[in-house]
């Protein structure tokens, strides 16, 4: 199975509630995300970006089109054991500790405790986190439970890592930490998903590039090929979502 | 494959309906109307622990007093001196809580007053409705109609007639009954008239009928007082028996007491009834 | 699909029992119990029939909060804070993040409803242990009183999750859920009033007869799960009453799962 997502033709309109406005979100978006490949996707706030994984994930259904999430629907319930998410807002299980959240995505995702207890010492270890803390995740800071949920994401070695803003709210060693894990998994031939904001993070870390503006794709290139045309991705960005520059 | 798992769902819904409404029908239980009413209302602490909800609990409290008495007639026809002195801590506490809501007092009057003969209880309640309740008529108007028909007291049945009669509203009523009560004998007459305003004022079959029978018998007992009177104007004495009353033609025959008694005149020359006005008891 | 649900039911308790309100709620069976000792000193005869009263009372408002507030606030987090799509993204099926919530919320539930009700059942020994003379009850009704309060709270439960999946927000979910409360709690002795109005007065509308008859069936009959006059009085229940009245709780409790799992299929989390 080397296709791992597919968007064909999806249009995505919301209902606002009743007598409210519909609002157009998406319009025609097609593109196809490969096995290995590192996919960044990058818009302005109200692109799309989010309705898009949104879409991923099945927590909302798309008016036209198709999608396919490793040649399945993505609303099949065995395919998302394959799947990382982390959202962009880090609300979690206030209650839980980092433990326990960790546990919980391992076991939904068929891991025996044996096993995330190993693969969890390693992730905390890796991300200089106290494994046995006590503390719950609303007791810590931003920055400490975006690792409790990064560590969630991965525990069970997911095949497609679908990042959402992975770096808000991040520390430098944070930042750091993180890169690092998106190209080791990169090495590894896993695929990721990611948006971001941070153009450089996106030069630095994918393959393909597509840029959404208004709901609709406006550019869908190889990093390769974007960069030969000389220059930076901040400019074709620019570019692309007619921002004129500033004298 | 997903659309058959999703009928069953459906499925399962339209069978259980039904096991829902079956399973409703053969629970349903009669809660049971307790005979010993142990109410418990700690006076000093109910308005505080009524709080802003006062007026609603007295509601609630009446409401139910209501039904809880409805139920006892309905079963037995009389309520007993037990449940005549829960219903009279409830109705006390109700006035605690809202002494402003009328109904507490149109049960005081109906049913402690009438139903359970204790004027005097129910003037104590009636009184606090008096002064709080300053535009009402009817209130004073009960009071003083107490004290003239059950309490004999003329004196301040006049007094209360008048206060009932200075606030607005007061019908031509109560002109009548200042009359009545101006003379001897005026009783019966008095009481066929409050009735006669208590059965206009009913809302429901069930006063309404429960009325209709005291007015029945009133209006035969004044019948028989005008036949006495007629006799006693012939023959300068009063009967000794009602029968005479019927032999020397007076009237063609003793009616039937809907009470189920037997109208009898007594020694001191009143019409009086062995049912006393009251439903012979069910056994 | 076992192995899928207990976790997130695992977690479900665990988010529950952690809340601040399930403390706060035992310790308020702890100041009722005080409350009842102090309260019953007053009481001229019945002591008995008064604590039981009290008790069962506290336990009821107990369950109350637990639903509406430690089960309400876990939803809100759900729905308002978007953490429901961290079940959703997750090999969690919509079916099953319906069922794992409501047994982790029932088992919440009878753990604090246990705590409560050995609280409670302390407090009665304690006060008949003080007023021997005017303590006639026995507990056994009591504790099937407990039982079936308990029974009262599960579908309110079931009522709390369908609003949740069918409103967008948590706070009309929790205000619907009190006024179905209310309701459910009064239905049976509405519609038991109006038929003996009925029979009574004449020209009494069939239409509201049928309308309330209507009602009832929809709404859960929580008064039917309330049996303080029995527990007080100490008065016998039927064994049939008692089957009954749970196989409805059961059917009653299965049917709104069901909606709530179909509700809840075609949400959409924006």
């Amino acid at each position: 199975m080397s296709q791992i997502l597919l968007f064909e033709s999806v249009s995505k309109t919301y209902n606002l509630g009743i007598g409210k406005k519909r609002l157009p979100v998406l319009f025609d978006v097609s593109f196809s995300v490969n096995k290995g490949e590192v996919f960044g996707f990058v818009g302005p706030n109200g692109a799309g970006k989010s309705t898009t994984i949104k879409l991923i994930l099945n927590l909302i259904f798309p008016d036209k089109g198709r999608i396919e999430l490793f040649g399945k629907h993505p609303g099949n319930v065995e395919i998302k054991r394959k799947i990382g998410y982390l959202p962009e807002i880090p609300y979690y299980y206030d209650y839980l500790t980092p433990y326990e959240l960790a546990w919980f995505s391992g076991k939904v995702a068929g891991l025996d405790d044996v096993n995330i207890k190993k693969k969890a010492e390693h992730l905390f270890g890796y991300f200089l986190f106290e494994p046995h803390t006590t503390k719950k995740i609303k007791e810590l800071s931003k920055g400490n439970a975006q690792k409790a949920g990064i560590i969630a994401t991965l525990i069970h070695d997911p095949e497609f890592l679908i990042l959402d803003e992975p770096m808000t709210g991040l520390d430098p060693i944070g930042r750091k930490l993180v890169g690092d894990m998106i190209l080791k998994f990169k090495n590894e031939g896993k695929t990721i998903f990611l948006t971001s904001h941070i153009l450089s993070d996106v030069e630095r870390f994918c393959d393909t590039i597509a840029i959404i503006f208004e709901g609709k794709i406006k550019l869908l290139e190889s990093k390769e090929a974007l960069l030969k045309t000389g220059n930076s991705l901040e400019d074709i960005f620019c570019d692309v979502i007619g921002l004129k520059e500033v004298k | 494959m997903l659309k058959l798992r999703e009928k069953l769902i459906w499925l399962l819904i339209i069978i259980l309906l039904p096991l829902n409404f079956f399973f409703l029908e053969t629970s349903r239980i009669n809660k049971p109307h307790l005979k010993e009413e142990k109410l418990f209302l700690p006076e000093p602490f109910l308005k505080i622990f009524a709080g802003e909800f006062n007026g609603i609990i007295a509601d609630f409290l009446i409401i139910n007093l209501s039904s809880y008495y409805g139920g006892i007639i309905m079963e037995k026809n009389e309520a007993v001196e037990r449940e005549f002195d829960y219903m009279y801590k409830v109705l006390k506490a109700a006035s605690t809580l809202d002494p402003y809501y009328f109904d507490t007092y149109y049960f005081t009057q109906t049913i402690i007053g009438w139903d359970a003969r204790k004027p005097e209880m129910a003037i104590e309640l009636l009184k606090i409705g008096t002064e709080k309740r300053a535009k009402d008529w009817l209130l004073p108007y009960w009071i003083g109609f107490d004290y003239y028909y059950f309490l004999k007291n003329k004196k301040l049945a006049a007094h209360y007639f008048k206060e009932a009669a200075s606030r607005p509203g007061a019908t031509d009523l109560l002109v009548s009954m200042t009359a009545i009560a101006g003379y001897e004998g005026g009783e019966t007459e008095m009481a066929i008239l409050f009735l006669e305003d208590a059965i206009t004022r009913a809302d429901d079959e069930f006063k309404r009928r429960k009325f209709l029978t005291r007015l029945d018998a009133l209006k035969k007992i004044l019948f028989l007082e005008k036949a006495v009177k007629a006799y006693e104007a012939k023959y300068r004495k009063k009967p000794e028996h009602l029968q005479e009353l019927v032999i020397k033609n007076i009237i063609t025959k003793i009616p039937r007491d809907p009470y189920g008694g037997e109208f009898y005149i007594d020694n001191d020359g009143k019409i009086k009834t062995t049912s006393n006005l009251r439903f012979v008891r069910k056994k | 699909m076992l192995s899928r649900v207990y976790p997130f039911i695992k977690i479900t308790v665990l988010d529950g029992i952690r809340n601040r309100i399930v403390i706060g709620v035992i310790a308020l069976s702890i100041i009722s119990c005080l409350a009842n000792i102090v309260i019953t000193n007053l009481a001229a005869q019945d002591v008995g029939k008064v604590a039981i009263d009290f008790e069962l009372s506290t336990f009821s408002i107990m369950g109350l909060f637990v639903i509406l507030f430690a089960c309400g606030n876990s939803l809100y987090r759900d729905i308002d804070k978007k953490t429901v799509s961290l079940a959703i993204s997750r090999a969690i099926s919509r079916k099953e993040y319906i069922l794992g919530r409501f047994v982790g919320y029932l088992v919440t539930l009878i753990f604090v409803s246990f705590i409560s009700t050995i609280i409670g059942l302390i407090t009665l020994y304690l006060i008949k242990f003080l007023h021997p003379k005017h303590f006639e009850q026995t507990f056994g009704t009591v504790i099937l009183a407990h039982l079936f309060a308990f029974i009262g709270f599960s579908m309110l439960l079931t009522v709390l999750i369908l609003f949740s999946s069918l409103t967008t927000s948590s706070y009309t979910a929790i205000l619907l859920t009190i006024m179905i409360y209310f309701i459910g709690n009064s239905i049976g002795e509405l519609r038991d009033f109006a038929e003996s109005l009925a029979s009574v007065v004449a020209g009494f509308p069939e239409s509201f007869k049928v309308m309330l008859r209507i009602v009832h069936f929809i709404v859960p009959d929580l008064g039917k799960f309330d049996l303080k006059v029995f527990a007080a009085n100490v008065l016998p229940v039927d064994i049939s009453f008692i089957v009954f009245s749970i196989a409805y709780a059961v059917v009653y409790c299965m049917i709104l799962l069901l909606l709530s799992m179909k509700a809840f299929e075609k949400r959409e989390f924006i």
